[in-house]
């Protein structure tokens, strides 16, 4: 079972890719056990996978959500207060849609009186802030997405 | 003097997170628990007023992390912190880092952790306090001259020990000169590796001793109430496995004299909060003192379910109050207790057992109580301790606890990893278990 699902959802891949390279829009295969239909969206970079089983061969729907702008997740290393500023006064590290190189400092932590500088450990675009300013943050809690750029030609 | 506890983080994983959150339920006190990311799917977690993830699996990173404990405590501004048992329950730096904080820590002072920390120390304020020792050095060993000096006025067999030691590591025992010469740097290498001190002493080793205990309850002032005993000579490789209140091994007049001691070495201690003070005793009842252990026991039920206490909330009262919540004359002792400790491991092999537990059901009728965090379903980390569920049996005397115990043993199941309940249903069944011929051997004379 899991194996099945797992070939499935890997020749999708392969199919996402192939309508990347030839910018299809809308693909859809039909067998008698399960239906798949991908559809790259207008203005979006985004395509929305939706595997439908129409038998008890895959008895759950699956959805899957990829990009063609790799998005990645900055996490607390600690737990803490999270801060965008270096001080109440100043103004924010990043803001979303900044562009920021990796090992530049995106906020701070702070935890116990001193303050942990947190980096970002790639180059891209801020793309989502996920904790509010003075928050408290627990170890692993994701606190912004950043998009890293990726060929779209494909090679 | 202590203040209102209303809200405690509780800093530790497992069964006892488990019991100390239901206690903190049934007190109406709010909960905070700090877990590793091993830990996530865990019942503790779930059932926790507030749980905040510190860190990865790894303990020093997680458990033991005192700047990510103390960032939740203050963050979320508890009153105070429960530390279980192992983890950082005996850390005097940490209970130390509390009082900086303001914090109380659910537990003695740091004096005294650090005092009963060092077992040759607390052995030489024992004797001063008449509690009986074995014999053994009074200060920690030079070289090995020296301690073939003193081996040979005691007499061999020995245990060569480390000071600082603990759970059964950092101990050897030794029949002759030449072993001693072998395996005091082995030892103090082992002690220096576990404990972060290479100091080590001597001590007379029993053949066949019984481990007796008695859980002490102390205000900080002097006054010392007793729970009674508890024995856990069923051991394998110094891990306990089986415990019983009241002890079978000691007659009433011996028992007396047993408790008596305890409370003397807790008066003298000024001892706070709750305690343990274990002895090994010889086949003719002669006793002596091992140590005193600055926690709650992996066994405390054993001793509630005889003196219809609540160890756990009785500790809060005395980091609340700085005072005991029970006089001695408040504390009857009925009926017996056994405590059987449900480990993943292979029966055989005794290999630890990680994994899935596909399937659970616990016993339960007449006598049965159950401390355990596992379900139908959880995930058994592979970076803690083995111990998954504790069967604790309560009935009007050992005959009768044995029956239950045989029952609900029978009725437990466990599917999808390998448990000791085999070789714990083999020890029961055992005749000298029956009639109480126990020992810290027991295992090795009867079983393996």
């Amino acid at each position: 079972m899991a194996d099945e699902k797992d070939a499935i959802l890997h020749q999708v891949e392969n199919l996402i890719h192939i309508m990347r390279t030839n910018s299809t829009k809308k693909v859809n295969i039909e067998t008698k056990d399960w239906k798949i239909s991908i559809e790259q969206k207008e203005g979006l970079s985004k395509e929305d996978v939706a595997i439908e089983t129409t038998n008890s061969g895959l008895d759950r729907a699956e959805t899957v959500s990829t990009t063609s702008d790799q998005l990645h997740t900055i996490t607390s290393p600690l737990v803490g207060s999270f801060y965008r500023s270096s001080s109440p006064q100043s103004d924010p590290y990043v803001e979303i849609g900044e562009e920021v190189e990796e090992g530049q400092v995106l906020c701070i932590v702070e935890a116990m009186k001193v303050m942990n500088e947190i980096h970002s450990d790639v180059t891209g675009t801020i793309s989502e802030i996920l904790v509010d300013n003075g928050e408290m943050v627990e170890y692993g809690q994701p606190l912004f997405k950043i998009s890293t750029k990726e060929d779209d030609n494909g090679t | 003097m202590g203040r209102k506890i209303q809200k405690v983080l509780v800093a530790n994983r497992g069964e006892i997170a488990l019991r100390i959150l239901r206690a903190c339920k049934e007190m109406q006190i709010e909960t905070v628990l700090v877990y590793s990311e091993a830990d996530t799917n865990s019942l503790p977690v779930k059932f926790a007023d507030n749980a905040v993830c510190i860190g990865p699996a790894n303990p020093s990173l997680s458990y033991l992390n005192f700047s990510q404990i103390m960032a939740v405590a203050t963050l979320l501004e508890v009153d105070a912190i429960h530390p279980g048992y192992g983890f950082l329950s005996e850390n005097a730096t940490f209970a130390n880092i509390c009082q900086d904080y303001n914090i109380v820590f659910i537990g003695p002072t740091p004096e005294s952790l650090t005092r009963c920390a060092n077992k040759a120390h607390v052995r030489s304020i024992a004797k001063q306090s008449d509690v009986p020792v074995l014999p053994g050095t009074e200060s920690p060993l030079q070289d090995v001259p020296q301690a073939i000096q003193i081996a040979e006025s005691i007499g061999y067999p020995l245990l060569l020990k480390a000071s600082m030691g603990g759970g059964g590591r950092g101990i050897r025992k030794i029949d002759t000169k030449q072993q001693l010469a072998e395996l005091f740097p082995v030892v103090q290498r082992e002690a220096f590796a576990s404990f972060g001190s290479d100091e080590i002493y001597l001590e007379k080793f029993l053949q066949h001793p019984r481990h007796i205990e008695v859980q002490i309850f102390g205000d900080g002032n002097g006054n010392v109430i007793h729970l009674g005993t508890r024995e856990c000579s069923i051991q394998r490789k110094h891990q306990k496995i089986i415990e019983e209140s009241p002890s079978c091994g000691l007659s009433k007049e011996k028992e007396a004299l047993l408790v008596e001691s305890a409370l003397r070495l807790g008066q003298t201690l000024k001892y706070k909060n709750a305690g343990t003070c274990e002895f090994i005793t010889d086949d003719v009842g002669n006793f002596y003192f091992l140590e005193v252990n600055t926690r709650i026991q992996v066994e405390h039920p054993v001793t509630e379910e005889t003196t219809s206490t609540d160890i756990v909330k009785m500790q809060f009262y005395v980091a609340q109050n700085d005072a005991l919540p029970l006089l001695q004359s408040d504390i009857k002792q009925s009926g017996w207790a056994m405590e059987f400790r449900v480990v993943a491991e292979d029966p055989k092999t005794f290999a630890p057992s990680a994994g899935w537990v596909e399937f659970v059901h616990f016993p339960a009728g007449r006598g049965v109580r159950i401390d355990s965090h596992i379900y139908s379903g959880y995930q058994v980390p592979s970076s803690y301790d083995s111990l998954l569920a504790k069967l604790i049996v309560r009935g009007k005397d050992r005959q009768e606890v044995i029956k239950i115990a045989k029952r609900a043993l029978q009725e437990f199941t466990i599917q999808g990893i390998q448990t000791n309940i085999p070789l714990l249903l083999e020890i029961i069944d055992h005749q000298e278990f029956q009639k109480g011929n126990i020992h810290t051997s027991f295992l090795d004379q009867y079983i393996l």
